[in-house]
């Protein structure tokens, strides 16, 4: 997996929150991709194999832990490594997310740093 | 990957105890999942089967304990941070170290102790090239050494970089220096490789013994001992004190202070900002 070709999925229904990431993420000089909601992260993920996906939960349509489940279903998606980026705070709610199999959870407001830190691990950039 | 059982109250416990003892992080009794959101995905990672076979683990490698700690704290920083810090070290500290310098000292170094994504520590390789090129005096910015270090390998690995967002430029830089400093390239800006250069950074743990460090005329050890233990936080400012030249200071963050600590340092002052230096002994 060579730098230039990473992509990741940022699935957030804010407008302006999809730009910040994209934004925070040209940092690692990879390819982003995005979608306003969990169902059409799936056709995004259909279209593109993809390297991570950064997940919002509240959502219209597919909220972010439904596509979540969605993509442990389907072999070709399941091993993709997800951060999920949300508001959503309760403790129960976390625990089911990482008992789930997301790899983090960072909850907004967040800092550029703390996401891109955890973006580079799970990358495993830090490490080429 | 197998699964990682869900958290035990009594492994909470065990693995509370673990980081208040060995790395001083402090986490208060409903904390338990903070625990489990951020160390699940290490757990798994190693291939621990529940959080108590994690804890056997990290109690035996020192490696992983500093990614422990990673996952429990939380990367922030911005250029130029407190006014008043940077204010010292603009109108107190560099001209007396240019000064020293001038007088024979071979180099003057620098340590930017949570340097996480690198910001402190170019802020001050800016500063300085500032300085010293208002005084006519440019060559003297390469005898200052300025070396980062951050227990986040993944921010160490943005630090190098040099390669900032938009967002991430604005926090706390004027567009002066941002013009001055970077080369804007798509959506980010690119630290110009003379300041770049100026600035080394390494992953390391506060935990571990400085003496591979060498000394230093400056420290900064700004917003990290927020998350330490008492006993934690007098070890890690003793380790310091020993790091220091006998001129040497530490500056802290703008609403941190050694108040009620037993430590080597005394405060002074000037104008707004507070530092701190070893006492006479």
């Amino acid at each position: 997996m060579s730098q230039e070709q990473l992509k990741i999925l940022v699935v957030d229904d804010s407008d302006v929150l999809r730009r910040i990431v994209r934004e925070a993420l040209g940092v690692i000089e990879c390819e982003v991709f995005e979608a306003s909601d969990g169902k059409k992260g799936l056709l995004a993920l259909a279209e593109h194999p993809m390297d991570l996906v950064i997940l919002d939960w509240h959502m219209p349509e597919m909220d972010g832990l439904e596509m979540f489940f969605a993509m442990k279903e389907q072999e070709k998606l399941m091993s993709i490594p997800v951060i999920m980026l949300t508001a959503e705070d309760h403790k129960e709610s976390m625990l089911t997310a990482i008992r789930s199999g997301v790899r983090h959870y960072l909850t907004k407001p967040f800092t550029h740093e703390d996401l891109l830190a955890r973006v580079v691990q799970v990358l495993r950039l830090d490490q080429k | 990957m197998a699964k990682v059982l869900p958290l035990t109250p009594h492994e909470f416990s065990k693995i509370r105890d673990l980081l208040v003892s060995v790395c001083g992080i402090d986490l208060k009794s409903d904390q338990d999942y903070l625990v489990e959101t951020r160390l699940t995905e290490l757990a798994t990672e190693v291939g621990a089967s529940d959080f108590g076979d994690l804890h056997r683990l990290i109690v035996a490698d020192n490696v992983l304990l500093s990614r422990v700690v990673d996952l429990m704290t939380t990367n922030e920083t911005l250029w130029f941070r407190d006014d008043s810090c940077w204010l010292t070290v603009k109108e107190k500290f560099l001209p007396e170290m240019i000064a020293q310098l001038e007088n024979g000292q071979q180099k003057i170094r620098v340590w930017s102790a949570a340097c996480s994504t690198g910001q402190e520590a170019y802020s001050l390789a800016m500063l300085i090239d500032e300085e010293v090129t208002r005084l006519g005096k440019p060559q003297l910015a390469g005898r200052f050494e300025i070396m980062g270090t951050d227990i986040s390998s993944g921010a160490v690995y943005l630090a190098q970089k040099a390669r900032y967002d938009g967002f991430t430029v604005g926090r706390g830089l004027s567009h002066q220096r941002r013009d001055q400093y970077f080369t804007p390239d798509q959506s980010s800006y690119l630290l110009n490789d003379d300041i770049k250069s100026r600035a080394r950074f390494q992953q390391f743990n506060l935990m571990e013994s400085f003496a591979s460090l060498g000394k230093f005329d400056l420290v900064f050890c700004r917003n990290v001992a927020i998350y330490f233990s008492k006993e934690f936080k007098e070890e890690l400012f003793a380790k310091i004190a020993d790091t220091l030249v006998p001129t040497g200071r530490v500056l802290l963050g703008a609403t941190e202070s050694l108040f009620g600590l037993k430590t080597p340092f005394v405060n002074d002052s000037y104008g707004n900002g507070v530092y701190y230096r070893v006492g006479v002994k």
